[in-house]
């Protein structure tokens, strides 16, 4: 995990998924749910979305905007987006490795 | 599902209950839902300093807001009393309802003043159209009334109208003004929409009806139809004023996104 989201502890993988469903532009919750769920397969739970939502929001990773009625979306800060491009590149790093070692085992 | 909510701490629902319910209601609770819920509530009761809210004590509601909600309802009241007394009265312009109508006048005036801040940082324009439309009424028809206490009768007072002219042109400005702070806050959606709502069909009738009969260019003398709608209007329009401030005095302070 990249340094910025080490300390979230079970929280750390859902504010992943939703660095990278704000990715694209601003999303409400339930978007947010939907997105994740469209991408890995697994639903994310909503105590667990608001919880994570809390957090990125504390550390300046994402920002609320004005509530549309009563759905407010959430946008990725500058912060936000470079923390998830390092998230991301360690992970591109880690799954080349594996692949790698697959490769020369076999 | 209100209920799991409340297992939060009150200063997170105050931040976050309404969206969250609103994540809540596009789909069944399963039960993987609920157990994530009660797993998220505990997290926010053991971990305040990790969320991005300071969990405060609740507080009250702005002063200025609940103020103004006691102004519409006190208003909305003695209005209604006013026209009720005046239905009543022989002679409505006299007495009682002349002694109530400054009384009335006043509070609404707070009242529109007061509900139409809490619009206007939402939406400047129309917040601000929709309340200095109705407080020039109000204004305008106190001057009239006062006039008529004070007894310049028929005299011209401003602008050669006398205090019955006047009286009918700042009710006239009040009920236009009342339609545009009810278009406001249903667009708006700060205040009760159904409290809103019902203040638009009112000062729609008191508008299109009760005002012209007030100075004369309609007789409703003969038309039960159209006594009863005069009634059912002016009820609206002061239970539309009644309703906007009660919601005012128990709404929840609007979240302030920029605390994250």
């Amino acid at each position: 995990m990249a340094s910025g989201l080490n300390d979230l502890g079970r929280f750390a993988e859902p504010a992943v998924l939703i660095l990278v469903a704000l990715a694209n532009g601003p999303k409400h919750g339930y978007a947010i749910m939907t997105d994740v769920e469209a991408m890995t397969g697994s639903p994310i739970g909503p105590g667990t979305l608001y919880a994570a939502l809390g957090r990125l929001e504390r550390r300046g990773l994402i920002a609320p905007l004005p509530a549309d009625d009563r759905r407010r979306p959430y946008e990725l800060t500058g912060a936000g987006a470079t923390t998830l491009e390092e998230q991301l590149r360690e992970l591109e790093r880690f799954a080349r490795t594996g692949l790698t070692r697959l490769a020369s085992s076999g | 599902m209100r209920l799991l909510v409340r297992l939060y701490p009150a200063a997170w629902r105050a931040r976050y209950e309404d969206e969250f319910l609103a994540v809540l209601e596009e789909r069944p609770l399963s039960p993987f839902d609920a157990v994530d819920i009660l797993l998220g509530a505990l997290d926010a009761r053991l971990r305040p300093r990790s969320l991005a809210i300071d969990l405060a004590p609740r507080r009250n509601p702005p002063m200025n807001p609940r103020i103004a909600g006691y102004a519409a309802v006190a208003g909305g009241g003695l209005t209604l009393l006013m026209m009720l007394l005046g239905f009543v009265l022989p002679q409505p312009t006299n007495g009682v309802a002349v002694f109530l109508y400054p009384f009335a006048a006043v509070a609404l005036l707070i009242a529109v003043v007061g509900l139409g801040a809490v619009q206007g940082r939402r939406n400047p324009v129309l917040g601000w159209a929709a309340v200095v439309v109705p407080a020039a009424g109000l204004l305008v028809s106190l001057v009239g009334v006062l006039g008529g206490v004070i007894g310049a009768g028929d005299e011209p007072m401003v602008a050669g109208l006398n205090s019955w002219a006047l009286w009918s042109l700042g009710l006239s400005g009040f009920a236009i003004g009342s339609i545009l702070f009810a278009v406001a806050t249903i667009g708006v959606g700060v205040l009760s929409r159904g409290g809103a709502l019902t203040l638009l069909i009112g000062s729609l009738i008191v508008g299109g009806i009760f005002l012209p009969t007030v100075i004369g260019l309609i007789n409703p003398d003969g038309v039960p139809v159209m006594q009863m709608a005069i009634v059912a209007g002016v009820v609206l329009f002061c239970a539309g004023w009644m309703w906007l401030g009660y919601a005012a005095t128990v709404q929840r302070p609007i979240a302030s996104s920029a605390a994250a």
